[in-house]
């Protein structure tokens, strides 16, 4: 049964399905069959020398996504490309750009990737390819580690610019001057791995690209936008809102691929009233270790840092290989030095690691060829995600398996318990909203201070000239006697904005392990009450630190690093009040509405909770003042026809206050799947008699000051996230409700799961009611 | 709701939210947007501004500035002195002083030059200019002004106007799409005080120059950080008079320019002249010729400040510095006696100085014998450093190998003289 000797991958899989142990675990088998490669022959266009250097590299095809998109660019269109990992995006715009090079040596080029890491490995990818055609091409990266006298040669003779948003942000545009030969000659902006671009950092992003263009269009240049996607639900709409501008879809994958089977797996059930279930770590390494004795190249998927360390323990302990870098089994995860991750990554293309656990780490577009399996110990957090991971495994011939270990998580259950999620990719959706006022406001003081707005000038849809009233009021900008706004403050605005968060005003996090404390991050005031405060353990780059003490006057963080087997997750006593209805639709006798809400938030306590258990070990009490924030939320009204109808007679106000919470917990787990973000970017509040409308109301609001647009899509997709939040309570093997449906109990009398799924049900029944009986007012 | 309608909205409860908080102070005057409006504002703005600091409102196609003339001194510089300094402009180009005031210390296109002073000799006069702008929307009559103050042959000379001024210009005039005004040097003031004048300084600023070296006295003056502050208050329609101490600080630090420039002339123009200088200055002042390679000169000024012999603590560098130019000279036999002298008279130095020595020795006298004596001395010079817990781990690594080279080559010579 065990194979100690090399096995293919396929007797491995069929033996394994075949013994009960791990075949009744299995929730869902999906073969997805192999396809054969789609080519198209090099366009005639192509400058020789570029045909040559692909030749030289072993292309002598292109495949039909890569032949789609280079036409399209050629022909003056913008493009969004979204194939698999490892289908050869990156040709889509490195062609584009070696001809422009090879056809004008003047014209310039822009490379976005949200990472350094990824930046630097792309430049190197690039000027091989570039050496290969014979051309002499400068591409470099700019970031925060390039030496100070190869920046000034990169501003003026950089031909391919490789950076980050951020640096874009804070160091290329508001010193455009020092940039002209970038700017007047742009022609192609390189927007990689643009999945990564949602929520707040999206919106930031977003406007850094307004910011971008606004500076072309004033050298004259009017370059075409590449973006590069992992599946996503929304692609060309996410382009289209990041961007600004409409561009071409291109989603045919012409790149081979072999049979790939994905199997989605359950722990086995360990106590039917508590809803326990097995370790999803013990399990992905009960899956990965047949195939690694097998000698099949294998990754594992881990979600945090300690869980890295876990797998990669007992994957070593089982297979008795030592640990240090002559190990054939491998860790990967941040905190890693770019060396010892090259060596690996080398290893992996090359065979001669033959396993290796990481964090998402590897997610993004990291080159270590194709491995033969890939286990992925939890949920990764989103489809795209996902499916990256699962990308890892596939050669282009030959059966490949990937295999996803749900844990404990209510989304994780949710998951699982519908493959269709995972396996018709298009229902989840990235999100931005590049209009959230803060931010909007933060980037036109940068856009001002680079460049003065003309009267009615346009800043993304809407003019700016109230925006910048606004901004005059409060002593940034001022119109002069021509009507321009310019900028008229000593101060630089670009530094005073972090991209990855949207507040005005951040607690700066402050690593104090070191000799010399250096600042590790940012977290907003929102956030710092539950994420920083004393005695929290606060995750950063998978990283646990501990925060010995938070100067809220300040705005400082001081932490250190430990090792500790638990984290901390923070209550907050939330009070919420309506400020605005954007819009506004009848559920039955009830509504629903989405608009701009006051939510005033006070950390009260914080509980220790042991890691992948979960187990609450010990609890302390948090001393901080309550903070506003004003933001946008969908919620939910319940009407007197649902409320008639309770599971006995009418509603008891005790069961309505479960059934509300139970239901809105599991709704903002499906929320978190179907809108592609962390279930902490939305907040709940359920009020049984909802001071405000005199009734029962479930708020859904978003966590960041202004919202980023989550609230408007919660109040667009009510109905399936009422089915979706019902299905998920019904499918808990727990009894009464359990931390993975319902969340925590608070009145162990009562049925939590019974009572939110009746109130879910109702709610369903009551929309379904409406729509068919006339549809919204 | 379309978008710019909801944006209206958030706009507006983020207003009364401000409000509320008492974050936002109301406008000190009235917003208006009216271009007319504002066009009128801009005008008796400029119009009370040339006004209060007596200067000259020049309305042109690209908008207006004021030009202001303050009185003439005479600021007498000999150019052909001047001329023998390290990196000192050529006695027969034009010279343009330039200070700058601006709206901040950020180099990015946010930040304006608005006030801008020149100043250039006509005969032993040293006339200045200074350009004010009246309004961010007028800077491109502003440049044009400027353009028209500086030939094309001219040198500039600046107090830090090579990291902030000038960059920062260069990018005003990128803004208009335009590129600045072509000169041929510029005479950046601050490195050469940094230099030559710094160690008997309390700081490098200019007021501190101005008061230290030069022994003058201003009288009432603003600080740097008050002006931007002081401008854009004015601009948001404040007063204009503060702006009068502004015009009138940026006057003087011009003016202070020219007369450090005659001060440097004057002190360590004339070869003979420095003879006399301070010991410190003629240090850095070797050093500064020495950077652009003018080593004779370099090396006179060292022996000047030797002959000096006024700060002790000078001169075991002074002597290192003597010798390491002799060598750079090529005057081998005159270097080989100044590191001698160096080694033999002790001090701190004596360790190099005999390394050098056998340096000497070994490589142009060829004697082996004398140069594995020095190297005996500078090996006890070593040993005592080390006993005495300062370890010269450079001079003994070197020492090592030197001996190895030089043994083994006397026993090679040894063998073959016997064969």
């Amino acid at each position: 049964m065990r194979h100690y000797a090399p096995a293919a991958v396929e007797a491995v899989l069929r033996d394994l399905l075949a013994d009960p142990s791990f075949g009744s675990g299995v929730v869902h088998h999906e073969i997805l069959p192999a396809q054969a490669a789609r080519t198209a022959p090099m366009p005639e266009w192509l400058d020789p020398r570029i045909r040559k250097g692909l030749c030289v590299r072993g292309i002598d095809a292109l495949y039909s996504h890569q032949a789609e998109a280079i036409e399209a660019v050629r022909a003056g269109q913008d493009v969004v490309v979204v194939t698999p990992t490892a289908s050869g995006k990156s040709l889509c715009y490195s062609l584009p750009v070696l001809q422009a090079i090879a056809d004008d040596p003047s014209a310039r080029a822009l490379f976005l990737f949200p990472t350094k890491a990824l930046g630097q490995d792309q430049v190197h990818d690039f000027a091989e390819l570039a050496r290969a055609s014979d051309l002499t091409v400068s591409a470099a990266t700019y970031d925060g580690d390039t030496p100070a006298p190869i920046r000034s040669a990169i501003r003026s003779a950089g031909q391919v610019v490789v950076t980050n948003p951020d640096m874009l942000h804070a160091a290329i545009l508001p010193h455009h001057t020092k940039w002209f030969a970038l700017f007047e000659q742009l022609r192609i902006i390189v927007i990689d791995e643009l999945h990564t671009y949602r929520g707040v950092f999206g919106s930031h992003v977003a406007n850094v690209l307004r910011r971008l263009l606004r500076l072309c269009a004033h050298y004259g240049s009017h370059p075409i936008i590449v973006c590069c996607s992992a599946t996503i639900g929304n692609p060309a709409q996410l382009a289209a809102a990041l961007t600004g501008r409409p561009a071409r879809l291109v989603d045919r994958n012409g790149a081979p691929s072999g049979e790939r089977h994905l199997l989605l797996v359950e722990p086995p059930l360990l106590d039917a009233t508590t809803g326990a279930r097995g370790s999803a770590l013990t399990l992905a390494n009960r899956w990965a270790l047949p195939f690694l004795r097998a000698g099949r190249q294998t990754i594992v998927f881990g979600r945090s840092r300690t869980a890295v360390e876990l797998l990669l323990t007992g994957l070593r302990e089982a297979l008795r290989e030592g640990a240090g870098p002559r190990s054939r089994v491998r860790g990967y995860r941040g905190g890693y030095l770019p060396t010892e991750r090259r060596a690996i990554e080398r290893g992996l293309r090359d065979g001669e690691v033959l396993g290796v656990v990481s964090t998402n780490a590897l997610e993004l577009g990291v080159d270590i060829g194709r491995l033969d399996v890939a286990i992925l110990a939890g949920y990764p957090g989103s489809v795209a995600a996902t499916w990256q991971q699962i990308g890892r495994a596939g050669r282009r011939g030959g059966v490949s398996v990937a295999v996803l270990v749900a844990s404990g998580a209510p989304v994780d259950r949710y998951v699982v318990g519908h493959p269709e999620f995972l396996l018709d990719g298009s229902p989840e959706e990235a999100r931005l909203d590049p209009d959230n006022l803060h931010v909007l406001l933060a980037h036109i003081k940068a856009a001002t201070f680079e460049l003065p707005f003309e009267a009615a000038e346009r800043f993304g849809p809407t003019e700016a000239d109230d925006l910048l009233a606004f901004l005059a009021e409060e002593g940034h900008v001022r119109q002069a006697g021509d009507g321009r706004w310019y900028w008229s403050s000593e101060n630089f605005p670009a530094s005073a904005i972090s991209l990855r968060t949207a507040a005005q005003e951040n607690v700066v996090i402050v690593d104090t392990t070191p000799d010399r404390p250096r600042v590790i991050g940012e977290v907003d005031l929102f956030s710092a009450q539950t994420l920083v405060h004393e005695d929290a353990i606060y995750l950063h780059e998978s990283a646990q630190f501990h925060v010995d003490r938070l100067d809220w006057d300040e705005r400082k963080a001081y932490v250190r690093r430990v090792d500790a087997d638990h984290y901390t997750q923070a209550d907050r006593a939330v009070t919420l009040k309506p400020l605005d209805v954007f819009a506004e639709a009848p559920i039955g006798d009830g509504r629903r509405a989405h608009g701009e809400v006051m939510v005033a938030s006070l950390a009260t306590i914080y509980k220790k909770l042991k890691f992948v258990t979960n187990e609450n070990i010990g609890w302390g009490r948090i001393h901080l003042p309550e903070i506003e924030l004003q933001t946008t939320a969908a919620w939910l009204i319940v009407g007197p026809d649902v409320l008639a109808a309770g599971l006995n007679g009418p509603w008891r106000r005790d069961e309505l206050d479960t059934a509300l919470v139970g239901a809105g917990r599991a709704i903002q787990a499906v929320a978190s799947v179907l809108l592609m973000v962390d279930p902490l970017d939305l907040g709940l509040v359920s009020q049984v008699r909802s001071p405000h409308h005199e009734a029962p109301t479930m708020y859904l609001y978003e966590a960041v000051p202004g919202g980023v647009g989550l609230a408007e899509r919660l109040f667009e997709r009510t109905d399936e996230l009422l089915v979706g939040a019902a299905d998920l309570l019904a499918r808990c093997a727990c009894e009464r409700g359990c931390p993975a449906c319902t969340g925590a109990r608070l009145d162990l009398e009562l049925d939590a799961r019974a009572l939110a799924l009746h109130l879910l049900r109702s709610l369903a029944a009551a929309g379904a009611r409406v729509s068919t009986g006339g549809g919204r007012t | 709701m379309t978008s710019s309608a909801l944006l209206g909205r958030r706009l507006t409860a983020l207003r009364l939210d401000r409000a509320r908080t008492g974050q936002l102070k109301p406008a000190a005057r009235p917003l208006t947007s009216r271009r007319a409006d504002l066009a009128e504002l801009a005008a008796e703005r400029a119009r009370r501004l040339a006004t209060a600091v007596d200067g000259e409102l020049i309305e042109t196609r690209a908008g207006r500035y004021i030009r202001i003339e303050p009185s003439a001194p005479d600021i007498p510089v000999d150019r052909a002195r001047l001329g023998t300094l390290p990196s000192a402009p050529p006695p027969d180009v034009p010279l343009v002083c330039l200070d700058s005031e601006t709206t901040g210390l950020a180099t990015g296109p946010g930040t304006v030059a608005f006030l801008i002073g020149i100043g250039a000799w006509t005969g032993g006069r040293f006339r200045q200019v200074q350009l004010l702008l009246p309004d961010q929307a007028d800077e491109p009559a502003l440049l044009d002004a400027l353009d028209a103050l500086i030939p094309s042959d001219a040198w500039l000379v600046t107090y830090n106007g090579r990291g902030f001024d000038w960059p920062l210009l260069v990018a005003r005039y990128r803004m208009v799409g335009r590129a600045a005004p072509i000169h041929v040097g510029h005479l950046d003031l601050l490195p050469m005080v940094r230099r030559v004048f710094r160690h008997r300084l309390t700081d490098a600023r200019l007021r501190t120059v101005e008061t230290e070296l030069l022994h003058l006295d201003r009288g009432p003056d603003i600080d740097g950080w008050e002006i931007p502050g002081r401008y854009l208050a004015c601009l948001r329609g404040g007063p204009v008079e503060p702006l009068v101490e502004v015009v009138r600080h940026n006057h003087e630090d011009v003016r202070s320019l020219a007369r450090l420039l005659a001060h440097a002339e004057q002190s360590l123009g004339g070869v003979v002249d420095r003879r006399g200088a301070p010991t410190g200055d003629l240090a850095g002042l070797a050093h500064a010729y020495r950077r652009v390679g003018r080593f004779e000169e370099a090396l006179d000024c060292v022996e000047a400040a030797l002959e000096a012999h006024d700060v002790p603590q000078r001169l075991p560098a002074l002597s290192l510095e003597r010798a390491r130019l002799l060598r750079r000279l090529r005057r081998h036999d005159d270097a080989l006696a100044a590191w001698r002298d160096l080694a033999v008279g002790g001090g701190p130095l004596a360790g190099v100085a005999w390394v050098e020595v056998a340096k000497s020795l070994e490589h142009r006298r060829r004697d082996n014998a004398a140069a594995l004596d020095a190297c005996t001395a500078a090996g006890r010079i070593a040993e005592r450093s080390r006993w005495l817990g300062r370890p010269l781990v450079g001079i003994e690594a070197d020492l090592a190998r030197r001996r190895r080279r030089l043994v083994g080559r006397m026993a090679r010579a040894g063998s073959g003289s016997a064969r």
